[in-house]
């Protein structure tokens, strides 16, 4: 363990030296890695961008579209197309698996969709960027970019940043191919070409390398593209190299999966079964693969001499020919994948959903964070019932009349409510709060008020906890008390709370739309106008028939008012969390 | 003078509050229109309802909507 850290920490400044030295002794190498760098600045505005332009469309197709393992191919091929990430894809797809909101057939899916989306940028590099001066390009999307990044509107923000991204990756790719071809006329990297399978194994492992050295399989591409267009690698050798980008890039995500949940682990599992089988079925046929590439560039009129194209067509087939034989074994992946990991044994105490590596895309942090809460107030529906003397599955969601179960449960159920706090609330609602604290931070205006509502809902399930405290100790004083009247009342005031759970229970639980939703909570909202015990001159019955001591009416008119407040509590947390839309959500708060 | 004019004109066009009041208003109108929508719809469904306990907790949940529409149309208030 020891040694491994120490290798870590002295491998990285051996690595800067290296770049400083190789940058000290070529200018060319200087001008290449600087295109490199450019070029990855490019993909993280570019991914930026997207994250703000989409608004939570990306998002929401992604989560509706998995059900099948094709619809997912062609989701993940089509998202990762156009955000031009599939880094970006990876971490939403992880989070939805997560939160539970996609299977893992479709995660995979999507996954492998993804891979065959990521080499559009292939043919982007192949067909404009060695070709045309794509720095002239660069320079106006850049000024019209940083333009539009300092409009106050979220899709203008986003639009600013893919078009700085995409102007840094087009100067990024000008910066390598001026460094190639300025650098043959000093030397030429093909002079050191390998033929053979002893070549393609040598160069499979440059391209694994420069991957996880620069962390990005569209890098290498363009990296790759570039140096072929500039005839300084041999075209075999790039296709070797390509295979290497592909297989480089799962090593990444496997490392990174390191420290996730079983799920994250079996995605990147997944993602390198997947990388390993395409890249062995590559490898294998690599010369009947090019014999295709030229037989179909021949159809789809790609120049013979062409190679940089021919390379992207070679890029995409072989991830095409990796699906076609990976997809069908999906569900012996999956089966064998759980099996791999086993699920870990749920502490409903500690946070399930909040995925530190989905806090910066904004509606899926607000989504895990609706996830989580929704946890915390299943936990919490336990402590509530408990306090009442009830057990939940005895009637939420149940048949029966919650009057008649409340009268029968006079058991006092042994739960020490701080207890239950400290151990099964209190740790989740810090992780809650903190993970709401840190994901706000770069959302936008609309997305912190959401943020907001998301914390006070927290609070209201904390504030019930407390008040049912109370109120617990004068139920189990007076459900066995022989004074009926008083019994009555308690098990009234049981009731009540017992028939928020219940209503809620059923409203999260039907097939209704906002304004449903909404008209039920207004009805439970009424409902409690049952327990103004003074307002409705209850109290007064009891006491002027002396049907109560004075000193039981003081305790049911102070309880009385914690019963409301639980519930109103409750109420609240549920318009929050199962009103999705925020004007109807306030609409109920007028 | 003109000058002043036209400046005020472009204040106000750009003014932070006026926008704001104005998407205020665009999504009150629509949350009104999709509210009127569901309570027809709603009404029609209680029509064909033929369990009597659901046809009363629908009635009420309708009369709910149509109370918050009122107050909607009246107050603004959102």
């Amino acid at each position: 363990m020891i040694t491994s850290s120490i290798l870590k920490r002295s491998i990285y400044p051996l690595f800067l030296l290296f770049i400083a030295y190789i940058l000290f002794l070529s200018s060319d190498a200087k001008t290449i890695i600087t295109g490199v760098a450019v070029f990855l600045i490019g993909m993280v505005f570019m991914e930026d961008g997207f994250k703000l332009f989409s608004g939570g469309m990306l998002e929401n197709i992604l989560k509706t579209s998995t059900s099948t393992v094709p619809k997912a191919i062609g989701t993940g091929f089509l998202a990762t197309a156009i955000v031009q990430s599939s880094s970006l894809i990876s971490i939403i797809i992880i989070s939805f698996l997560s939160a539970e909101l996609i299977t893992l057939s479709g995660a995979i899916g999507v996954i492998f969709g993804s891979n065959i989306g990521t080499t559009t940028t292939a043919w982007i590099v192949s067909a404009f960027g060695v070709k045309i001066k794509i720095a002239q390009f660069a320079m106006p999307m850049i000024i019209f970019g940083v333009i539009f990044r300092f409009n106050k509107t979220k899709n203008y923000q986003g639009l600013g940043n893919i078009l700085v991204g995409l102007g840094f990756v087009f100067l990024g790719i000008s910066f390598m191919k001026d460094g190639f071809d300025a650098l043959k006329s000093g030397l030429d990297l093909a002079q050191f070409a390998i033929d053979g399978y002893v070549g393609a194994l040598v160069y499979i492992l440059i391209g694994v390398v420069v991957t996880v050295v620069i962390q990005s399989s569209s890098a290498t591409m363009a990296l790759i593209i570039t140096a072929l267009a500039t005839n300084q690698i041999l075209y075999f050798n790039a296709l070797e190299l390509a295979i290497g980008a592909n297989i480089g890039t799962t090593v990444t995500a496997v490392i990174g999966s390191l420290a996730s949940n079983s799920n994250g682990k079996r995605l990147a599992v997944a993602h390198f079964i997947f990388n390993m089988v395409t890249g062995f079925i590559a490898i294998v046929f690599l010369y009947q693969l090019a014999d295709l590439v030229i037989y179909l560039s021949q159809h789809i009129g790609i120049v013979h001499d062409d190679y940089a194209m021919q390379l992207a067509l070679f890029h995409t087939i072989f991830n095409i020919i990796g699906v076609l034989a990976v997809a069908p074994f999906t569900h012996k992946l999956v089966l064998f994948l759980e099996g791999l990991f086993i699920q870990e044994h749920q502490d409903i105490s500690r946070a399930k959903y909040l995925d530190s590596s989905v806090i910066e895309v904004s509606e899926v942090a607000l989504l895990v964070l609706r996830k989580e809460i929704i946890h915390l107030y299943d936990n919490s529906t336990e402590v509530l019932s408990h306090a009442l003397s009830l057990h939940r599955h005895t009637y939420i969601g149940m048949s029966e009349e919650i009057e008649d179960i409340v009268k029968s449960s006079v058991t006092k159920i042994d739960i020490n409510i701080d207890d239950f706090y400290e151990k099964k609330i209190k740790i989740l609602y810090g992780d809650i709060i903190h993970y709401a604290t840190i994901s706000q931070e770069s959302m936008s205006v609309q997305d912190k008020h959401k943020i907001y509502s998301l914390k006070i809902a927290c609070r209201d399930i904390v504030e019930a906890i407390k008040d049912v405290k109370v109120l617990q100790t004068n139920i189990n004083r007076f459900i066995k008390s022989k004074n009926s009247y008083i019994r009555e009342e308690y098990n009234f005031l049981r009731e009540d709370i017992a028939k928020t759970l219940d209503g809620i229970h059923t409203l999260r639980n039907s097939d209704s739309d906002d304004f449903d939703i909404l008209a039920k909570i207004k009805i439970l909202e009424h409902n409690l106008n049952r327990l103004d015990m003074i307002g409705n001159g209850h109290i007064d019955n009891l006491i002027r028939n002396n049907l109560v001591e004075t000193k039981m009416a003081t305790s049911l008119i102070n309880d009385s008012v914690f019963a409301y407040e639980i519930s109103k509590k409750l109420i609240h947390v549920a318009t929050i969390l199962w009103i999705e839309d925020r004007e109807i959500q306030e609409l109920g708060e007028v | 003078m003109k000058f002043e004019k036209l400046f005020e004109k472009i204040e106000k066009y750009f003014s932070k509050d006026e926008q704001d009041e104005k998407i205020k208003s665009q999504k009150r109108e629509k949350l009104s229109n999709s509210l009127d929508e569901k309570i027809e719809s709603m009404k029609l469904k209680i029509k064909d309802m033929k369990d009597e306990e659901k046809k009363f907790t629908k009635k009420k949940e309708l009369e709910v909507l149509q109370k918050l529409k009122v107050r909607l149309d009246e107050d603004g208030n959102l």
